[in-house]
């Protein structure tokens, strides 16, 4: 667990140094334009770890296996963080590059409504916890989960559909420079360890707590 | 060069949210590792 910590420490050095000393400033948009490296990353990282939480959630509902809730937990909420981290980073670009912070483009409109159903995932299970209704918070966050993946694919597919104005830099037949290639792919290796490492420590901490709760009652 | 500064601390920040959250992920659970052994004990 220490050597995952270390390796995202270092990871993240790497990406940030690389990103921010070693990476030419973009032509036309200058230094803000590294936000891309992190920003991206983190875009995938929400993708992947809802995508992980729906699996899990949906092997709990058909198992009933505690161990797969636990796990469907610690996704949806590693995806909410970089769903923060990205509906955070996405404006800082925006704003010198588009003059606004936020505009109700499709990507950014499907990506905001991603986030709100993780949002609502977390704050269903608290409510349904709170009154000691485990299994139905966990029915009811795995349906906001699954409502999450057609909204996820839509974000994907709007920048293609409804031509918004989210640049789609990734799909240009001319792809991206080697430098700037090499940034993106440092920053989703280090956005990834970090995550399986956020993902990692909160399997067991739920795991631990639901430990330390049964050796707690028992005691009583 | 201030905009570069600027862009450094608020890029500096953004990573800094999921390491720092990993560290006390690592930390929550290590302290809950040590309450689970002085309970069993």
């Amino acid at each position: 667990m220490l050597a995952l910590l270390i390796s995202a420490f270092l990871a993240v050095v790497i990406a940030f140094g690389y990103a921010l000393l070693a990476v030419p400033f973009e032509a036309t948009q200058g230094v803000v334009q590294k936000i891309f490296y992190f920003h991206v990353p983190s875009a995938f990282a929400m993708y992947f770890f809802c995508l992980l939480g729906v699996i899990f959630a949906c092997l709990h509902l058909i198992t009933k296996t505690v161990a797969y809730d636990l796990k469907a937990r610690a996704s949806f909420y590693t995806a909410l963080v970089f769903g923060i981290l990205v509906i955070g980073s996405g404006p800082l670009w925006a704003k010198p590059v588009w003059g606004v912070y936020w505009t109700w483009d499709p990507r950014l409109t499907l990506t905001f409504i991603v986030f709100i159903l993780l949002l609502g995932y977390v704050f269903a299970r608290k409510i349904f916890d709170d009154r000691g209704l485990e299994d139905r918070g966990a029915l009811v966050g795995s349906i906001l989960g699954i409502l999450a993946l057609p909204m996820m694919l839509l974000t994907h597919l709007s920048v293609k559909i409804w031509r918004g104005l989210h640049p789609s830099v990734l799909r240009e037949e001319r792809g991206l420079d080697d430098s700037f290639s090499l940034a993106l792919q440092l920053g989703v290796l280090a956005i990834f360890i970090l995550g399986f490492a956020i993902f990692a420590y909160w399997s067991r901490i739920l795991e631990l707590e639901r430990a330390v709760m049964i050796v707690e009652r028992k005691r009583r | 060069m201030t905009g570069y500064v600027y862009f450094s601390v608020a890029y500096l920040f953004l990573w800094a949210v999921p390491l720092t959250l990993a560290i006390l992920g690592y930390r929550r659970l290590r302290s809950l590792e040590k309450r689970l052994d002085e309970l069993q004990k």
